[in-house]
């Protein structure tokens, strides 16, 4: 590649020569005019190489070298030779229309985006050949004349095969005045298209666009008034088209070189990545690109979806954004006017830090839904326990009363005529049973209070409080009801420290705080007696701590010594 | 005197439809459900509605909304409330300002036949049944400084006794005072609670237990 660039280099300087000394001595242009003319399409070759050279993926290099050939070609067609003049006049009208329009359009990707780009590149292409060859085909020597037609010299087409001035006429006048100016309006609108649609940052990219479509434009317009009323072009008009298409090389080359001064920040990136913590990998891919609204989406493939640094999952949108996957790892979603290599280099860079990112978002996606499932296996375990409750209640509790009612009837209606046997046997049945409704009732409360159902948080604490031997001060209690998880995760974990606080405490008072703070819900229970409770030392107090964990709160025990004991749990509580 | 029992258990409400008879208490209806406790009331117009509080369709608070509802519309009928579990608060709320011909008693307490009768007509009769588990759980509803702990134990029979709405007779018979007594009691009680002596028993529940609920 290097050894063909050095030859498109130095090649372009005799073929340079070459147009010059046939503008001038074939075309009678003035010297400084056919300089400029030269100095335009060498401009374009040079710009060209040195894109191509520092940027060999991207393909807007080539082009502009390409087009930088085709302007070289297109002064061999005013030569005076038949045969050299037919060749060029051919491929003549390429180099300042279709392949300039091509390499504008295909900047700074190196491709042309859209359908009705490729379209209407394919079609610029076509039009500059097909008019041309055709008016060759029909060249009526020698009444034809394509221009300069004020000199006495007319050229002379090698294969006319059918000459008609009158169709040859009609051929020029629609080539240069309908197609140009048609396709001149279909370009500018592009670029206008293009440059609406582009992000702020994408918009000083695209300047040299903008060049582009006004140097084409006013092109247009002048060589179409020029056509049509016969006048010169002149002379001002001249410098300012030679210094726009000077101009128009040099722009796109600054374009792509500061997208690969850019690169130089893919350098820093590595250096910034090796000490990034991986949740920073977003934010070094943006200040990199400089893009702030990167986006990162790391791909589980377990899960077969994409998901963000915290795990949840996320759709990748392609609206109006660029998306560029990296294999198995990630996706950057970007700014679409961001030059695609330079992603994919940022991307490369990133690779490793990329992939540790991905490992943690996994693990934390997993452990989301191990939360998750833990939250739902705890709240089933309440809604089981209030099943519970109610099964007892409307069950056994039940037909226990009415079956003691019967016995303690029969009993009544024995008592005065049976054998006193018979009504101690039956009054000690009924003491039975109301010793095991008794208990029931206990057992149904252990499970879960009716009370906490039936009337929250307060009611139930003050029933608490109400069966405690210990004296119980509910100093605060929520006045409203709460979520039902945390009501029973409030719940246990006061009875609980109570029950502990009874048993063990040798407390004489006990104090319940239950409020909220800061979008937390809080239960407190302290008491006076000796301490030295430990968190994990209690089978009850673990599971406890399971409970409100579960339900992404905390529980501690504060128990020093002598110092009595406090139990604080904070669950979450938006309400 | 005339009762409608509403409790979703058939052999219960048969138990309990034989003790009120047999201490002649007319049992002009016994219905399984709410909404045909809430008929029989307005076709009956029972002295007294003895109400399970948990009844279908969802085994909540059915009965303790058609009680309300029933006290709303037709005050003059007096509200049993029976449940397997008692709760101070609930009970409190149950009554509000209103305990006049409420009562609010634990299932098991239809076993203790005459006490239970008694109840029943009381509340027939405008008076206040309040079952004792819930009354100790107002008083022993620790506050600093209470006045309460001043009572001698005695004393704080009387006050539980009272609070559950029984008379002075009432309170005799149980205590096995003389009547005397027990207005010995009553007066040196509402003097240490700091009260104001009530006119009568309706009163009497109505200040013991606006004193018994007041936030320590």
């Amino acid at each position: 590649m290097k050894a063909l660039r050095a030859a498109l280099a130095v090649a372009a300087v005799p073929f340079g020569i070459v147009g010059y000394r046939i503008l001038v001595h074939d075309l009678h242009s003035s010297p400084q005019n056919a300089v400029a003319s030269v100095a335009v399409a060498w401009t374009f070759v040079a710009a060209g190489l040195v894109a191509w050279a520092r940027r060999p993926q991207n393909r807007v290099g080539v082009l502009m070298t390409f087009v930088g050939y085709a302007l070289l070609e297109r002064k061999l067609q005013y030569s005076h030779d038949s045969r050299l003049f037919t060749a060029a006049f051919v491929f003549g009208e390429i180099g300042l229309g279709a392949a300039l329009a091509h390499v504008v359009l295909a900047y700074p990707s190196g491709r042309l985006a859209t359908r009705v780009e490729r379209w209407f590149v394919g079609t610029a292409y076509t039009a500059a050949v097909a008019f041309p060859a055709a008016m060759l085909l029909v060249w009526d020597y020698p009444r034809s004349c394509a221009y300069d037609c004020g000199h006495a010299f007319r050229q002379h087409s090698s294969i006319p095969i059918a000459p008609n001035e009158t169709v040859f006429h009609a051929l020029d006048q629609v080539f240069k005045i309908g197609v140009y100016g048609v396709f001149a309006v279909v370009f500018i609108a592009l670029i206008a298209w293009r440059l609406w649609h582009a992000t702020p940052r994408g918009r000083r990219l695209l300047a040299p666009l903008l060049l582009a479509g006004v140097v084409a434009g006013s092109r247009a317009v002048w060589g179409s008034i020029h056509e049509i009323s016969g006048a010169g072009t002149s002379d001002p008009f001249y410098w300012w088209q030679v210094t726009g298409q000077i101009a128009i090389p040099l722009a796109l080359l600054a374009g792509l070189l500061s997208a690969r001064l850019a690169r130089g920040g893919v350098a820093d990136l590595i250096v910034e990545l090796g000490r990034t913590p991986s949740g920073g990998v977003r934010d070094a891919l943006a200040r990199a690109l400089h893009d702030p609204t990167l986006q990162v989406a790391y791909w589980l493939p377990m899960r077969q979806s994409y998901v963000d640094e915290d795990g949840r999952a996320v759709e990748l949108s392609e609206d109006g954004r660029a998306v560029m996957r990296l294999e198995d790892i990630a996706a950057i979603v970007h700014d679409p006017e961001l030059d695609p290599d330079l992603v994919e280099a940022a991307g490369a860079a990133a690779r490793l830090a990329l992939h540790n990112a991905r490992l943690q978002a996994d693990v934390r996606a997993q452990l989301g839904k191990v939360q998750e499932s833990r939250r739902r296996i705890v709240t089933a375990g309440d809604e089981q326990r209030r099943r519970i409750e109610r099964d007892l209640h409307d069950g056994a509790q039940q037909r226990l009363v009415a079956l003691a009612l019967e016995l303690r009837l029969a009993q009544r209606e024995l008592g005065a005529v049976a054998d006193p046997q018979i009504e101690r046997i039956l009054a000690s049945a009924v003491d039975e049973l109301q010793v095991a409704v008794e208990e029931l009732r206990e057992l149904a409360r252990g499970v879960h209070p009716a009370v906490l159902t039936e009337e929250g948080l307060a009611g139930a604490l003050e029933s608490l409080a109400g069966r405690t031997p210990v004296p119980v001060e509910i100093v605060s209690a929520p006045d409203d009801r709460l979520p039902p998880e945390i009501e029973a995760a409030a719940y246990f974990v006061a009875c609980e420290a109570i029950t502990n606080a009874v048993k063990h405490s040798q407390a004489t008072a006990i104090r319940v705080h239950a409020n909220r703070r800061n979008g937390r819900f809080v239960i407190e229970v302290e008491d006076d007696g000796i301490g030295g409770a430990k968190e994990n030392g209690g089978s009850g107090l673990r599971g406890l701590v399971d409970r409100v964990e579960a339900h992404g709160g905390t529980l501690r025990v504060e128990s020093e010594p002598g110092q009595g004991t406090r139990v604080v749990g904070e669950l979450p509580c938006a309400r | 005197m005339r009762a409608v029992i509403a409790d979703d258990s058939l052999l219960l409400r048969e138990g309990v439809a034989r003790v009120l008879a047999d201490a002649g208490i007319e049992v002009a209806a016994s219905v399984g459900d709410a909404d045909a406790l809430r008929r029989v009331v307005a076709t009956e117009k029972p002295d007294v509605a003895i109400v399970d509080v948990r009844m279908p369709p969802t085994q909540t608070d059915e009965g303790s909304r058609a009680a309300e509802a029933i006290r709303e519309r037709h005050p003059e009928v007096g509200i049993l409330m029976l449940s397997q579990v008692v709760e101070a608060h609930t009970a409190l709320r149950l009554f509000g300002d209103r305990p006049e011909g409420f009562g609010y008693l634990l299932k098991d307490r239809v076993l203790e036949i005459d006490d239970f009768v008694e109840a029943v007509k009381r509340v027939a009769r405008g008076g206040t049944a309040m079952d004792p588990q819930v009354v100790s759980q107002l008083v022993g509803k620790h506050r600093k400084d209470d006045p309460i702990d001043e009572l001698s134990p005695r004393e704080r029979e009387v006050l539980e006794l009272m609070a559950e709405g029984r008379s002075n007779a009432g309170i005799c018979a149980k205590l096995f005072l003389s009547s005397k007594t027990v207005e010995t009691h009553v007066s040196s009680i509402f003097s240490k609670l700091r009260l104001a002596q009530a006119p009568d028993d309706h009163r009497r529940v109505l200040a013991v237990l606006a004193y018994l609920r007041a936030e320590g």
